[in-house]
């Protein structure tokens, strides 16, 4: 038997699968601004954010019945953000990468260097720019991986990339961030 | 439980430095922006709300029926009485009439009972909806329909093409008598499963 995650939202959820208004608001007004952080270092802070970030609620709420308390509320809502996300890279953008598709890049141990060094005068605004400068694929992936704290495997089935392919390419997008930084 | 992640210094600078991003983020959407979001979102979901409906066949409490069936008789006598009205108001000779515009007696009271069934609808529905559920929105668009239709009237006591105003009258009170009925049905679905939350707190 699979058992119930102590959701501490359980009943307001169970309110808003009843299509109450009420609850919804006080189920957005918890989440929105942490969701609006993923949709930013996602796309960039700004219109698009706010964008994906309402599209991404509505998507919620309506599918709100699909939410089964297996994981946190947050998780859940979380991977809904990420998708919305998605969703718009692969049908707006130009620079998004099918990452499947690019050559594969063998494992390498990181060098002394790459471990244990890094130009302390770099800072957040830089590597803001840097990040923005990557290619959309390389930005999920580095933020899937280093921020939201997801597995390979999880990035795996979320992007529908294989898990090596997700190893090698947030390895190639480290490299190419460290690169842009370092010039 | 999860492998904790090894990681080169490289990668705890980025870390650090996306959480401070993150929480700047957060810090950037304001009070008045996340209202005006949430009105975007309401506004969404309040045109999709027919996905939120249960798929199952409605059945229609025989009061309603009632209702339906006396508004239509009314809006049946509205619309003779138009008629009615427009051969009275035909000049038989020579001699111009002039009169100020007004509707006759017969549409009057047919107009009247139709307000009486919803204004009575209303009533009911707020007196039902104390916890404020539906009430509010649903009042909103009452009185969106009824400017609509006093507008109509106006135009409609200039004579000024009279078919068309009286079909768009009816169709609006008809509309009108649709909403309050869909409000009551979803506010009893709202408040039995509130019950039934109750219910089972209480086992």
């Amino acid at each position: 038997m699979t058992s119930l995650y102590n959701e501490p939202n359980a009943l307001l959820i169970d309110r808003v699968k009843t299509g109450d208004r009420k609850a919804q608001y006080q189920l957005y007004q918890q989440y929105a601004r942490a969701m609006y952080g993923v949709c930013g270092r996602l796309v960039g802070a700004g219109p698009l954010a706010e964008e994906l970030l309402q599209d991404a609620f509505v998507r919620a709420f309506k599918n709100i019945h699909q939410y089964q308390q297996k994981a946190a509320f947050g998780a859940w809502l979380k991977q809904i953000v990420i998708r919305t996300v998605l969703n718009h890279l692969q049908k707006k953008s130009t620079t998004w990468l099918p990452l499947d598709a690019l050559p594969q890049e063998p494992q390498a141990a990181p060098s002394y260097e790459e471990q244990f060094s890094f130009p302390s005068t770099i800072g957040r605004k830089e590597i803001q720019a840097g990040m923005q400068q990557l290619a959309d694929g390389y930005r999920i992936i580095l933020n899937l991986y280093l921020f939201e704290g997801y597995d390979h495997e999880e990035i795996a089935a979320i992007l529908n990339i294989s898990a090596s392919t997700s190893k090698s390419q947030y390895s190639r997008a480290k490299k190419r961030l460290r690169g842009l930084l370092e010039q | 439980m999860k492998e904790q992640k090894k990681l080169t210094a490289f990668e705890h600078t980025l870390l650090r430095q996306q959480q401070a991003e993150q929480e700047e983020l957060e810090q950037d959407l304001t009070m008045d922006r996340l209202a005006q979001h949430w009105e975007g979102i309401s506004n969404q979901l309040e045109e999709g709300i027919e996905v939120l409906q249960p798929t199952t066949e409605k059945v229609v409490p025989v009061r309603y029926l009632w209702r339906a069936i006396a508004a239509a008789a009314g809006l049946l006598l509205l619309t003779w009485g138009y008629h009615f009205y427009a051969l009275q108001q035909r000049p038989s000779s020579d001699i111009v009439v002039v009169k100020t515009p007004e509707l006759p007696l017969e549409i009057k009271q047919a107009e009247e009972a139709s307000f009486a069934t919803l204004r009575e609808d209303i009533q009911q529905l707020q007196k039902r909806d104390t916890a404020q559920w539906i009430a509010p929105k649903t009042l909103e668009a009452l009185e969106e329909l009824e400017e609509a239709y006093q507008q109509m009237k106006n135009e409609l006591l200039e004579d000024q093409n009279g078919k068309v105003l009286i079909n768009a009258m009816l169709e609006n009170l008809r509309l009108r008598h649709h909403i309050l009925e869909k409000s009551v049905l979803q506010l009893e679905r709202i408040q039995q499963h509130s019950e039934e939350q109750l219910n089972y707190k209480e086992l």
